[in-house]
């Protein structure tokens, strides 16, 4: 939605809250893929952003609360699978991904979603959409701070870090 | 907001079923998954009256992680399953998906009759120019000097297939490309795809990170086609066979009927059917 | 020359082969002895007999040499016999290709047109020769034709009225107007008047025996109509022979029922339609023959596993790759029983006769559905392309225990394990019950699983509902006593039991046990109909012997055994087992 312009504060709502759900639902995506390819410490990082993303979402709903927010469809967003902004993509993943390339996933998703709301706050002529984009935009920005002091806690990924000396299994 | 659906009654979300995937992390196969369930809940479609049916491989993996109705069948035969479950209840909505191996090589008859049949459905298959699940050898759509699978020391030397133009000279009704690297936009496709009137094919670029990591860049050099659909089956066979393969979007929109017998019985006991055998 | 051992038709004295008379027309490119043997077989029937015609030709599409087969009687027929009463020519090229088939002796008759040469082979087999002259009196009339004429020769020598032979030319012949039908009938009189003035010919006479409603039907259409009986209103199937007919007559009609045929790619794409169709919850079957049914095993496999209930007709034909298509084996048996990969119990039934193609495939159906399962109907080219004169079958109504459900229910899961072994099976549509079939082996859910635990419980689950089911009295025909026994299937029954009414009409019993059921086995039953016997004589119509093998696999079977394994393209006739029966100790 980065070039969009907002037309009233329940459409930013609705796209606040597709954005940050389906963000919700990557984590829970992520940490399940992790489990399988038996990656705990990945999918442990991954369950504990789902929950702090889904409290996140709860803030936005509440605000939603007794306004009709109108449906957008998919393609009105313009997300990229590859890169993180505003929602992490599929590929971004990596069965032995560190827990400081976790981060670094959320990081890039929090730095984009800050990014996107900056952009709708300069854009905007409408007072209380600026007003609610800058508080996204700040709350987002905390976000991410908090998550890059939590990435100090690990160590930065040695080269070769995806190296497997087995081979891929052979399936059906 | 063109083709919008008021307030679709399920999320995306709830067209899945549960069952955590077993592709690999990373894999295009999960980008596609989202946008089926994307798709489905635009078209406000209910899960039990959409059956997905798939082949073998890892994109045919796909049915068990959606909560419609499902058919994982064997190699290759995704398109007759389906075929035969659209002839007999032409109520549901029926897809079928696949990668490449499964549905131009080992189920390449299939993709051409189904093309010619026309029987309403839509058909999804994932490329990655690779057998993912077997370990990665050389597929129809494989480049010719593609060389890292060991049963094809220094690549295939054999052109590739272009699905499209074989789907269009097949008769398929519906011809688009879509990426797993645009979930969104892939979402958009699959709507036009499974609203339109008979056999609609989708080829999903969806890449394998595993035995193609290059396909990683397959982001760059998507872009969506500077054209409009066409409805003339000549503007747009000019327009397949220059294609380069990443570009995106609805290429063709045929207007023929799709195939699809009338389901209605005109005797009122079977004993009708014995009067040719009486004397 | 009217006592009963003149006269083939007078009715039987004692129980015994059914009196009856075999006739041979031969005739080459558009001759027209097919559609003149089809004119004495429901002129025939009109007249309250019972009959069979049986087709046999050269391999040209047009233009090559051709011979209708066929055996009237005042009793149900279900075999030729090898012996030939009538041979009649209306041309004699090629002829002595049909040798093998056609046997003749002394008490035979040989019509041919005037002027006409009898192949050596034939004349040299004996019996009475004499010319008519068919294709003058032909000329003679405006539109006549040599087969007319012929067919009116012949229904006079066998006492045909002439009012069957109208009704049936009338019939047939509504199409083509008036005209075609007087040319016809000037034909078959000239015929007639022709034949009466012959001396000396033994008069093949019966009475009209019966007026009950008679079907003229072939094993093919039969099994298209046990097919639509039991249920089916979804084929998908890609021509072969001697399997087409079996299509041509479900094509039209289950559009009458609200069904539909389509016509494949290929047999790898038919079993595959049918698995959707009948994923769909509409029951599914499909016709072929030898090469199709290679084709399609991976898939039966598919069904087996994902428990999804389809019906294939194989009607053999000889073996192996394309072998002889046109004519009838009972080879396909060891791949219809063991061709699938991996564990998979599913079912084998074969019919016994043209009319049990009905009721078999009518039985299969219901066997498929009621068990969720592959079920394989091994039909051969003789049952289904032979044409007979019966009695219209019983309806039969089975009482289907499918289990699927339209409704949505409690905590389904599609491959739960329970007793029976027959898991509910929810249609699409159904809310709340979706699953996803599958071929790889899954949990009670349908999770695909490579875990030991599934395996076994689903393994064992798939055999169990086989095992437990009771298939009642309709496993086998089980006919007779005494210490020596018949053990056969299939086509080759029709044989078994002639020959074995022609020992008892000579004070000798002989045991009948024709198995209708091959699949799963059945050893208690199969120990019970064989108490008390101390030789068995195994007959099949195949090379390999395969049913003999087969019962030495599954079975323990008493006392002495012997293997009459018989390959195609011949037919076993009556006199064939007898003949062996009577060979084995001096029976
Ligand atoms: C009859 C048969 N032959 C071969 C295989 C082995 N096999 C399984 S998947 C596969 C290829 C899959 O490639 P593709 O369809 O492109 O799917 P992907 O894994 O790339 O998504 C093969 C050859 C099989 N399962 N069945
Ligand atoms: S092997 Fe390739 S196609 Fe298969 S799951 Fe992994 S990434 Fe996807
Ligand atoms: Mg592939």
């Amino acid at each position: 939605m980065t070039a969009l312009r907002i037309a009233n504060k329940p459409e930013l709502l609705a796209r606040t809250l597709t954005m940050l759900s389906e963000t919700v639902e990557r984590y829970d995506l992520f940490a399940d893929q992790m489990e399988v390819v038996n990656n705990p410490q990945a999918a442990e990082i991954f369950r504990w952003l789902e929950q702090k993303q889904r409290e996140r979402t709860q803030v936005v709903q509440d605000l939603s609360e007794g306004l009709a927010l109108p449906h957008i469809p998919p393609w009105d967003y313009h997300w990229d699978d590859a890169i993180n902004i505003e929602v992490p993509g599929h590929a971004s993943a990596h069965y032995m991904m560190t827990p400081y390339h976790t981060l670094t996933l959320a990081i890039d998703v929090e730095q984009g979603a800050a990014d996107l709301f900056d952009n709708i706050e300069r854009d905007t002529e409408l007072p209380e959409v600026r007003k609610l984009a800058h508080g996204f935009a700040r709350e987002a920005n905390a976000f991410c701070d908090y998550l890059k002091q939590k990435r100090e806690q690990y160590p930065l990924p040695q080269a070769g870090w995806d190296e497997d000396e087995d081979p891929p299994q052979f399936l059906e | 907001m063109e083709n919008a659906n008021s307030c679709p009654s399920l999320k995306p979300n709830e067209y899945k079923s549960g069952t955590k995937p077993v592709w690999c992390p990373g894999c295009g196969d999960y980008s596609v998954l989202l946008s089926i369930t994307k798709a489905m809940s635009e078209l406000n479609l209910e899960p039990e009256n959409v059956a997905l049916v798939s082949g073998i491989g890892c994109s045919s993996r796909l049915p068990a992680y959606l909560n419609v109705y499902g058919f994982h069948a064997v190699h290759g035969r995704a398109l007759p399953v389906a075929t035969g479950l659209k002839v007999s209840r032409p109520d549901l909505t029926v897809l079928a998906a696949g990668g490449d191996g499964d549905g131009f090589s080992i189920g390449g008859n299939h993709f051409m009759h189904a093309c010619r049949r026309n029987v309403d459905m839509t058909y999804i298959v994932m490329d990655n120019q690779v057998y993912g699940m077997t370990k990665g050898q050389a597929s129809p759509t494989t480049d010719p000097d593609w060389d890292k699978s060991k049963l094809t020391p220094g690549g295939t030397k054999i052109n590739p297939y272009y699905p499209l133009v074989i789907a269009l000279a097949s008769g398929a009704n519906f011809i688009a490309r879509a990426s797993s690297t645009d979930p969104n936009g892939a979402a958009k496709v699959l709507v036009d795809a499974i609203r339109h009137p008979g056999f609609s094919f989708v080829h999903m670029l969806s890449p394998c990170v595993t035995f193609r990591p290059e396909q990683k860049e397959w982001k760059k050099m998507v872009r969506p086609a500077p054209v409009e659909p066409t409805t003339d089956a000549a503007v747009a066979a000019k327009r397949l066979m220059t294609d380069d393969n990443f570009f995106l979007g609805t290429l063709y929109k045929g207007n023929r009927p799709a195939y699809q017998p009338e389901l209605k019985s005109t005797v009122e006991h079977l004993s009708e059917l014995e009067q040719g055998f009486i004397l | 020359m009217n006592d009963s051992a003149s006269n083939p038709l007078a009715p039987p004295q004692s129980k015994g082969a059914p009196r009856s008379l075999s006739i041979a027309m031969l005739g080459s490119g558009g001759s027209g002895v097919m559609t003149a043997g089809q004119q004495l077989l429901d002129a025939a029937g009109q007249a309250g007999w019972y009959g069979m015609m049986t087709r046999s030709s050269g391999p040209q599409i047009r233009g090559g040499e051709a011979a209708a087969l066929l055996r009237l009687s005042p009793q149900p027929v279900e075999t030729h016999k090898g012996r030939f009463d009538i041979l009649l020519a209306i041309d004699w090229l090629n002829a002595d290709r049909f040798v093998g088939e056609i046997t003749l002796d002394s008490n035979s008759v040989v019509i041919g047109d005037v002027g006409g040469k009898v192949p050596e082979a034939i004349s040299a087999m004996g019996g009475r020769y004499m010319e008519l002259p068919l294709s003058e009196l032909a000329k003679g009339i405006s539109g006549g034709r040599p087969n007319m004429v012929a067919l009116g020769a012949l229904a006079q020598l066998i006492g045909l009225p002439l009012e069957a032979l109208e009704k049936g030319l009338t019939k047939s012949l509504a199409k083509k107007g008036e005209a075609a039908i007087e040319a016809s009938m000037a034909g078959v009189r000239a015929g007639i008047e022709q034949a009466s003035a012959i001396p000396d010919i033994p008069p093949f006479r019966i009475d009209a025996n019966s007026q009950r409603e008679r079907w003229s039907i072939t094993g093919n259409e039969a099994a298209g109509l046990g097919a639509i009986r039991g249920g089916v209103r979804f084929v998908a199937a890609y021509p072969i022979t001697p399997g087409t007919e079996v299509l041509e007559w479900l094509a039209p009609n289950l559009k009458k029922v609200g069904g539909v045929l389509v016509q494949a790619e290929d047999e790898l794409a038919s079993i595959n339609q049918l698995i959707g169709g009948s994923f769909g919850g509409t029951p599914s079957l499909t016709a072929t023959s030898g090469p199709g049914l290679a084709l399609m095993i991976e898939s039966i496999g598919l069904a087996v596993a994902s428990e999804t209930p389809v019906v294939i007709v194989d009607v053999m034909r000889g073996g192996p790759s394309t072998g002889i298509p046109t004519k009838s084996e009972q080879s396909d048996l060891n791949i219809a029983l063991y061709g699938l990969h991996g564990d998979a119990p599913h079912i084998v039934v074969a019919p016994m006769s043209i009319g049990d193609c009905l009721f078999t495939t009518q039985w299969a159906t219901h066997l498929a559905e009621t068990l969720q399962t592959a079920a394989i109907v091994l039909s051969d080219q003789s049952l289904g392309q032979t044409r007979a004169l019966i009695d219209r079958p019983a309806d039969i109504a089975f009482v289907s225990g499918g289990r699927k459900i339209t409704r949505q229910a409690e905590d389904f899961r599609r491959y739960v394990v329970n007793e029976s072994g027959v898991s509910p099976m929810s249609i699409p549509g159904t809310p709340g019950c979706q699953y996803t079939a599958d071929g790889l082996e899954h949990s009670p859910t349908g999770t695909p699983s490579s875990r030991a635990e599934d395996h076994i419980q689903q393994l064992n689950k798939r055999k169990r509902k086989l095992d437990r089911f009771d298939y009642g009295s309709h496993w086998a025909k089980v006919e007779g006593e005494g210490d020596i026994a018949v053990l056969t299937w299939g086509s080759s029954t029709g044989p078994v039991s002639e020959a074995i009414d022609m020992l008892a009409a000579e004070g000798r019993k002989v045991r009948l046990v024709s198995m209708r059921l091959l699949l799963p086995a059945q050893p208690e039953r199969l120990a019970a109909a064989l108490a008390g016997v101390t030789r068995t004589l195994v007959v099949e119509q195949c090379h390999g012997a395969q049913f003999y093998h087969y019962l030495r696999a599954h079975y323990d079977l008493p006392g002495e055994l012997r293997s009459m394994a018989v390959p195609g393209p011949l037919m076993i006739r009556p006199d064939d087992v007898y003949s062996e029966l009577k060979a084995w100790e001096h029976l």
